[in-house]
């Protein structure tokens, strides 16, 4: 039983460390300032408690479909609200305070998601279990791995920022955020909402969806072994948008440079 | 002008297809879990057809319904009645597991082409 709580710590809460460390490190470094952590964390419990205790009524409403299209909804705004936030990627100006609180809007629902499914497992783990024991050690170790994780790759994207590899940076934060909202699809397929074509491919003989590789895979860029048509297309769907809006915000930035540039020869 | 009726059209064809999906006719089977066991723990369902499985979760506590073949993955409220829609899928063993209990909750799908009540 303690394998099972470090591996949902790790397939429900590493996300967030992940989305935390990247908005740190590239996306939004000055908005993720303490005081702002602090109000996201405050914001986030309330959230989850809030969720945690709805979600039994959540879940029957719309006749049954409740939570997926909640959720769905939510992951929405999560990708647009994050998409919308990256200028500072590609501009390196300070994110406005519309930006910024978006930005806290998208983690705080984000954490939301992913964690008030880890409670209603602990709810349930607690109920049963004999002793709290196994469930301390059980969130020590999960703890433990996502902090590591998060940490590798916070000096991982700090190297690639000093190496100036900002196609990397902009294509791990691309594959991230297309992995979530891709989600969408198989939520809205499992209550009939949108259809289901069958697997476009099959490579779980390279890499297994339950392996560790593939948890972990899953968790930095959605992957899927077994991908249906929709899914495929979804996620090649928000890749276009994302670069489509770098493009842009590249093309904008570099009509300001050069003004500046004239402004400075005159 | 043109801009709304465009768009009322396009809301018109986009419900029409929502509604032919939602609420087409789907065959039903029906699984339950109690004691952290699913039964049947064999289910035969038809292939290449599309199939609501509606679950009985009989215990006080909450499961979650987990399918790494199948792309499921759904909440299992204490003795509520939880419904997903899985397939077409091609014939062939799907299994399924209780994630919080994965020791126990275990089960199989097995898509037939033929012979299926």
């Amino acid at each position: 039983m303690l394998i099972n709580i470090v591996i949902l710590f790790i397939k429900d809460l590493l996300p967030i460390f992940i989305l935390l460390c990247l908005l740190k490190t590239c996306v939004a470094p000055n908005t993720l300032s303490s005081k702002n952590l602090y109000i996201t964390l405050v914001l986030s419990l309330i959230g989850i408690i809030t969720t945690f205790h709805l979600l039994p009524s959540m879940s029957e409403l719309f006749g049954g479909v409740g939570i997926e299209v909640i959720q769905s909804i939510e992951l929405l705004i999560i990708y647009l609200c994050l998409l919308f936030s990256s200028s500072y990627m590609v501009t390196q100006d300070k994110l406005t305070i519309i930006q910024s609180n978006l930005v806290i809007i998208s983690t705080v629902l984000f954490t939301v998601i992913n964690a008030s499914q880890f409670i209603v497992f602990i709810d349930s783990y607690v109920v049963n279990s004999d002793s709290i024991k196994n469930i301390i050690v059980g969130l020590a170790i999960g703890f433990g791995i996502c902090l590591s994780f998060s940490s590798l790759l916070y000096f991982l994207v700090h190297w690639l920022i000093k190496n100036k590899s900002r196609f990397i940076i902009y294509l791990i934060w691309a594959l991230f955020l297309s992995g979530h909202i891709s989600q969408v699809i198989n939520l809205l397929q499992q209550v009939n909402i949108t259809q289901s074509s069958g697997a476009l491919w099959d490579t779980s003989n390279i890499v297994k969806d339950s392996s560790e590789y593939g948890h972990l895979l899953n968790t930095l860029f959605g992957y899927e072994a077994s991908p249906s048509y929709e899914f495929v297309m979804l996620y090649a769907l928000s890749l276009l948008l994302f670069f489509g809006y770098f493009i842009l915000l590249s093309k904008r930035q570099y009509t300001v440079d050069s003004s500046k540039e004239k402004w400075h020869v005159l | 002008m043109p801009k709304y009726i465009y768009f009322h059209c396009l809301l018109f064809i986009s419900l029409f297809f929502m509604s032919q999906n939602i609420w087409a006719k789907t065959i039903e089977f029906h699984l339950i879990l109690e004691n952290h066991v699913f039964i049947p723990s064999e289910l035969k369902i038809p292939a290449y057809k599309k199939v609501k499985l509606i679950i009985h979760n009989k215990d006080n506590t909450a499961e979650e319904f987990d399918s790494f073949d199948l792309n499921r993955e759904k909440v299992l409220f204490p003795n509520k009645k939880t419904t997903i829609f899985i397939g077409p899928l091609s014939s062939g063993q799907y299994e399924y597991f209780g994630e919080y209990n994965p020791g126990s909750a275990r089960g199989v799908i097995i898509a037939e082409v033929i012979n299926v009540n």
